[in-house]
């Protein structure tokens, strides 16, 4: 470097290099680029990284890219393997698998021209590296072409050379391009043969881990109903609960009907891609993985033990394609099979010959684990911990969950993973990168210390893992309810319960109706939104209501939100802790703001909760409840405290904002639209 | 068969006469993108991109012009491609540099597409020429990829100080390869 660096620079910039800046030194550095030396070194410093990286690295070979390349501009086929279509795409792969095992007949092997003379009758493989669509009319493979090309090449010049192939120059010649046509068709039909076993292998996982699954939820059911029986058997039970429980068997019957059903698509779509791809003659050459070592066959004689367990908590079972059996530590794990753990204090660490080490948390479910081109772990539900230890590029591990897929060079990351669609696939990164990508297709990067979720109605992107700090010694979090997807968790909120209402004083009507769509989950925060519907002042206004269910109810705990007010005549935002099906009328409010005066918020019966506004940015209200005291804070800072009338049943949070009422009447100031935002709601409970 | 045949092959529709070009070429492409990609490992999925377009679009190609600078345009659209994605993707995500670098990158796109053909043969010689240790720090980094504390732990120092070397290693780096391209300019 001919100039010197500014020091603070060099050190920023080498932190940037090593992903350690923090925020505020991000926006110092970005400053810093407005100086174009400064610039043009931090563009060559970036770049660097990668050049070396790609200097040193060896790139694929010839025949590795042009495989790649013939199957991108040959896949018509890759059209239908639509992203997000689990069953079509394994129907694609299993036809195309049946058109190949079809083409392939030892006819055809025998006698490749009209192959060549009519090539669009190929039907070529594809890659998980094709991502474009097919080119213009081109229906012919040229690498099959080129394979076809060269055997004709040797059958033309041995009818034409062989009158003279007394002459032994001649004849060597023939001899020599024949072998030639010979080992180049060899060649492209291992590589083909090859992709094909790659996909018809991917698909039998993923039938295998729908079936695995669909059986897991049965045992549940299964349980449920014994549960339900039991209790069915308890005498003096009162006509509500035994309505309930009914209610509870019914829906617990419809969902066994519909998940057998399930499980019978499942376990047909299992057999079907059981059904060896291979059965063309060479079939003695068992397909190399690109270390050399011999891939599990179907009759599997030699299968080296992928991974081995380390250590077992609780229930923890192997799962076979025919059924599971407990596991004990020291276990060894083989290809194709898989790990479940039971209830809350399950758990298995699984330890894999590179020192990999993933550890699955209680309920969760590893369909299988497989060798193909680097580990492959289909992840069905639950939550794993996995710390990867650097793997080869050309072999990454690859998580395949059923919202996406998470690639890893080398990292520590936490997955989790919940059947149902809409929450999908938690991907939080501690330390490397992970590229993870959804149903739809899209590919995010997760860098350390950030987290992504792939789920359906759920954007893709990356966003900074925020540690949540214990408010103080005592405290321990319970539980956090956030906002990323479109509308917020129906197993943790519900919209519009009907609660009982704050009436308002006499004389002052309250002025909206609650409506579900007046809450929304935006950037990461729910919105509930107050609209008046008319154009006159005193129109009515609809409004929003977001209450936790009963499972999130809670005796004790402090009970932290992330909030910011609206501000306007008539509106008022409450939070508050409520009964969950209101059995107690006792209720601690945790912050009422009246939209008229956002500096002035109440806590308690009359706690001052004041000297901030709320209306002009998030602020964190929490209140502290123990048995015999209340305390309320505003960011942080004590605000008062009770030891009155302190509630003793569990209580919700229930976050509403209300037009009208205690908070006075709307006037013609009053903004049209208004919007109460919260970021998160916590709940600590005493250690 | 030459390229000139070799592209009349393809258009006259007999595409195995493409293997000849992706062959020639794949090489010299991965190593001209890779400093322009996001990732080194994208350099390879851009030149799998690259020559998909080029089948495609292999009718537009003026045959009285380079090949390899038509691929170069074709690979350098697609690196622009996912920088451009990388500025979305930073600016949803509110994050400053990044959003500052994918612009830079973009900037630098075709300026950087005039001179980069000696770069990565600069850098090749200068990544010799460095002492054994220092050649090892940056394989650790680079090639195995561990982090910082893994690297410390490797050479009996802190992350800080693993940091500190292989920052002096990079400008080191940079300043031989300038030295190096502008020795070669002269020497031409």
């Amino acid at each position: 470097m001919s100039q010197p660096l500014p020091p603070r620079f060099e050190d920023l910039l080498s932190r940037y290099l090593d992903s350690t800046l923090t925020e505020a030194e991000q926006a110092e550095l970005a400053e810093l680029l407005k100086d174009a030396l400064l610039e043009k070194t931090f563009l060559e410093a970036t770049r660097l990284g990668r050049e070396i990286a790609g200097v040193l690295s060896k790139p694929i070979s010839d025949d590795e890219m042009t495989a790649l390349v013939d199957v991108d501009i040959n896949t018509e086929e890759g059209s239908k393997i639509a992203p997000g279509k689990d069953t079509q795409r394994i129907s694609a792969i299993l036809d195309r698998i049946d058109r190949d095992r079809d083409s392939e007949s030892p006819r055809e092997q025998q006698s490749p021209k009209p192959e060549a003379q009519n090539p669009a009758k190929r039907s070529p493989p594809s890659t998980r590296r094709s991502r474009l669509a097919p080119p213009r009319s081109s229906p012919s493979s040229w690498i099959f072409g080129l394979a076809a090309a060269g055997v004709l090449l040797a059958v033309s010049l041995f009818f034409v050379l062989s009158p003279s192939e007394s002459d032994p120059a001649t004849a060597e010649m023939a001899r020599q391009s024949r072998a030639r046509a010979s080992k180049e068709a060899e060649a492209r039909r291992q590589v083909k043969q090859d992709l094909l076993e790659r996909e018809r292998a991917q698909a039998r996982a993923e039938a295998e881990a729908k079936r695995l699954d669909a059986e897991a939820r049965l045992e549940d059911i299964r349980r449920k109903q014994e549960a339900l029986a039991l209790t069915a058997a308890q005498p003096g039970q009162i006509p509500a609960e035994q309505d309930k429980r009914k209610a509870e068997e019914k829906q617990l019957a419809s969902d066994k009907t519909r998940i057998e059903q399930e499980l019978r698509e499942a376990t047909q779509l299992a057999k079907k891609t059981e059904r060896p791809a291979l059965t063309e003659p060479h079939q003695e050459e068992k397909p190399l993985s690109t270390q050399g070592t011999p891939l599990v066959s179907s009759q599997g004689t030699t299968q080296p033990a992928l991974a081995q367990v380390e250590e077992v908590a609780g229930e923890a079972f192997v799962v076979m394609k025919d059924g599971k059996s407990l596991v004990t530590a020291g276990a060894d794990l083989l290809p194709g099979q898989g790990v479940l753990t039971g209830g809350s204090t399950s758990r298995i660490v699984l330890r894999f010959p590179d020192k990999t080490r993933v550890d699955l948390g209680p309920e969760t479910l590893l369909a299988e684990l497989k060798a193909d081109s680097g580990k492959r772990l289909a992840l069905t539900r639950g939550t794993i911990l996995a710390v990867v230890a650097k793997q080869p590029k050309d072999q990454p591990m690859i998580f395949t969950m059923p919202h996406g897929q998470a690639k890893v060079v080398g990292t520590t990351l936490r997955l989790v993973v919940d059947p149902d669609p809409k929450k999908g696939t938690r991907l939080e990164v501690e330390e490397g990168k992970v590229e993870l990508k959804n149903l739809a297709g899209k590919t995010v990067y997760v860098e350390s210390g950030h987290y992504a979720v792939a789920a359906a109605g759920v954007e893709l992107v990356a966003r900074k893992l925020e540690s949540i700090p214990a408010p103080g010694p005592s405290w321990i979090l319970d539980f956090q309810a956030e906002f990323a997807n479109a509308k917020p968790d129906p197993s943790v909120w519900i919209l519009n319960r009907g609660f009982p209402e704050p009436s308002g004083p006499p004389g002052v009507p309250v002025k909206h109706t609650y409506v579900d769509k007046a809450v929304e989950c935006k950037g990461g925060s729910a919105i509930i939104h107050a609209d008046r519907k008319g154009a006159a002042a005193d129109s009515g206004w609809t409004s929003g209501y977001l209450g936790m269910t009963r499972k999130y109810a809670r005796l004790y705990g402090r009970f932290e939100v992330c909030c910011k007010m609206p501000k306007g005549t008539g509106l008022e935002s409450w939070i508050r802790l409520i009964s969950p099906e209101f059995e107690s009328p006792q209720d601690i409010a945790l912050l009422v703001v009246r939209g008229d005066s956002p500096t002035s918020g109440q806590g308690g019966g009359a706690i001052p909760m004041g000297g901030v506004d709320f209306s002009d940015g998030f602020h964190i209200v929490a209140c502290e409840w123990e048995s015999g005291s209340i305390k309320w804070y505003v960011d942080g800072e004590l605000k008062g405290s009770t030891s009155e009338n302190v509630p003793k049943k569990p209580l919700a949070v229930v976050i509403n904002l209300t037009v009208g009422g205690w908070g006075g009447l709307p006037d013609s100031s009053t903004p049209s639209s208004a919007a109460l935002e919260i970021k998160y709601v916590r709940v600590f409970k005493n250690k | 068969m030459d390229e000139q045949e070799a592209i009349l092959e393809v258009l006259a529709g007999r595409t195995s006469a493409f293997g000849l070009l992706v062959r020639k070429y794949h090489r010299p492409l991965y190593y001209f993108v890779v400093g322009k990609v996001t990732e080194d490992a994208e350099a390879e999925d851009i030149v799998q991109k690259t020559f998909v377009t080029a089948y495609q679009r292999l009718r537009e190609f003026d045959r009285t012009k380079s090949l390899v600078f038509w691929l170069r345009g074709i690979a350098l659209n697609h690196c622009r491609n996912e920088w451009k994605r990388v500025e979305r993707q930073g600016q949803l995500e509110n994050r400053v540099l990044e959003v500052k670098r994918a612009q830079l990158e973009l900037g630098s796109l075709e300026e950087s597409a005039t001179q980069e053909t000696g770069r990565i043969e600069a850098l090749r010689k200068c990544i010799e020429a460095l002492g054994p240790s220092d050649q090892n720090v940056v394989r650790l980094r680079f090639v195995e990829e561990l982090p910082l504390k893994a690297i410390g732990a490797a050479l009996n120092k802190t992350a800080e100080a693993a940091r500190l070397l292989l920052f002096r290693i990079r400008i080191r780096l940079l300043g031989c390869v300038k030295k190096r391209l502008a020795l070669e300019e002269v020497s031409s």
